[in-house]
């Protein structure tokens, strides 16, 4: 086991923990933001750069500060490890450079994005951004291209975040999916525009944190923000079927995994659930789907990241009041 | 390279290198290594104003530090210098594009030095 002190509140966590997961641990505001990570994805993490933090001591043995940033994703926990996120001026000042550098090639054409009101990039920009530019220059654009009849590709929305690349690559058995050329002329592409034909070939939809993949069976049709989230299963002999139907009025627009409240997908999917089966006579439904996130889904529900209780049940009483004064942070339900 | 070369063509030379070089895994180098050559290349090319300056040393200053691998602060330190050793040259392009463009310009301020 390695203590660490992240923003001052002290964790104990198994070796080998990166620090993203440590903090994850203890939860609420102070949870470095992961554009690329993602906890089922092998390999995954590393490339955004929005969750660089400060160490300010590296371990006990050694306690020197550490003299870069660190992406806290894919860097391991060392016993006395001291870390700032929060409360670092220059992490946050790194970390709207980050926004800025991620929006610039970006179309921001969010009113016609189907991700908008569960995109990461709006979230991300929205907490940790600024609000204006100061690119001036032609953005990067792409064509759309159709990945097989019930995916598209919208290269100009992508921030090359690598998480549909693992997803082919470690779901599927031939991988025809990959990243082309190289600097900001790099794509998401199928080699020949290749149909990605496989059972799971769906789930890149939802690791994909913006509107750069979308499901062909519901672009366009509806804003999320007007749609019902019902959680559902049925017995499926590919995959676990435990999914989230999305419903306007009695019609099942759209079918996703489960996500956590990390925007990470909980079971895999496979295509016949996510794509054909939008009935809901196919589903036995268990009931509304909790939306964990501080998404518009959850319309004027709004809800802010929340310390770990038993994190707080730990913490001397000064600490907890200093905390309780901290704007991002909220304590307990 | 002497005295009489551009600076900032030379500038925007090394940073055009590393626009192309950047592998495109992390955002800061492969967003800030491209948008870095089109300033200069505007600056170069006497399109530039002086708030494009200070934008290069701010965007410069975002990459370096940020990235995965060494070519962000490569990209990034050579603009860095350019601009905090000869920033009258830099100036000498927004304030009289057409004499900087002119080819085989050379900046006035140098024959002072030689
Ligand atoms: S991907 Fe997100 S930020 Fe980009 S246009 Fe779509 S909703 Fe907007
Ligand atoms: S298409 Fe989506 S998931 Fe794939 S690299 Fe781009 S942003 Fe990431
Ligand atoms: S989440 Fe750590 S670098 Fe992207």
């Amino acid at each position: 086991m390695a203590k660490i002190t992240f923003d001052g509140i002290e964790v104990e966590v198994p070796d080998g923990t990166t620090i993203l997961n440590a903090a994850r641990t203890i939860g609420g505001g102070i949870v470095p933001p992961a554009m690329c990570y993602y906890t089922p994805l092998k390999g995954s993490g590393g490339k955004c750069r929005a969750c660089l933090v400060r160490v300010a001591a590296g371990s006990t043995k050694d306690p020197r500060p550490m003299p870069k940033l660190v992406a806290s994703c894919i860097t391991p926990v060392q016993d006395g490890m001291v870390v700032e996120n929060t409360t670092s001026e220059q992490v946050l000042n790194v970390r709207k450079g980050i926004v800025e550098m991620l929006l610039i090639n970006h179309p921001l054409d969010c009113p016609v994005c189907d991700q908008a009101g569960e995109c990461d990039l709006q979230n991300f920009a929205f907490e940790h951004g600024v609000s204006t530019t100061r690119y001036e220059e032609e953005r990067r654009t792409f064509e759309k291209i159709d990945i097989g009849p019930l995916i598209q590709l919208h290269m100009t929305r992508c921030i090359l975040c690598y998480r549909c690349v693992y997803t082919a690559d470690q779901l599927t058995p031939e991988r025809v999916h990959g990243v082309l050329g190289r600097g900001d002329a790099s794509e998401i592409g199928t080699y020949i525009e290749n149909i990605i034909d496989n059972d799971f070939s769906g789930n890149v939809i939802d690791v994909c944190p913006v509107g750069a993949l979308t499901d062909k069976t519901w672009r366009f049709k509806q804003r999320v923000w007007f749609t019902k989230p019902v959680n559902a299963h049925r017995d499926c002999p590919k995959c676990t079927g435990n999914v989230v139907l999305w419903y306007k009025g009695k019609d099942v627009l759209r079918i996703t995994a489960r996500k956590n409240e990390y925007g990470e997908v909980k079971e895999w999917i496979c295509n016949e659930c996510r794509f054909e089966k939008k009935e809901t006579s196919d589903w036995t439904i268990e009931g509304p789907a909790h939306i964990d996130r501080t998404s518009v889904i959850s319309a004027n529900h709004y809800e802010l990241p929340v310390i770990n209780p038993q994190i707080i049940a730990d913490l001397p009483e000064s600490s907890v009041r200093d905390l309780e004064q901290n704007p991002p942070l909220k304590l307990g339900n | 390279m002497d005295e009489t070369t551009c600076i900032v063509r030379n500038t925007w030379n090394f940073s055009r290198f590393y626009h192309h070089e950047s592998c495109g895994q992390c955002s800061p180098c492969r967003e800030g290594t491209g948008w870095l050559e089109k300033v200069l290349h505007r600056l170069e090319h006497g399109h530039g104003s002086l708030h494009d300056i200070d934008l290069l040393v701010s965007v410069a200053k975002q990459i370096e530090g940020n990235t995965i691998c060494p070519l962000g602060e490569a990209a990034a330190w050579p603009v860095a210098a350019a601009v905090r050793h000869f920033r009258d040259e830099f100036e000498w392009h927004v304030k009289h594009p057409q004499e900087a463009t002119r080819p085989g310009a050379v900046y006035p301020g140098k024959a002072v030095l030689a």
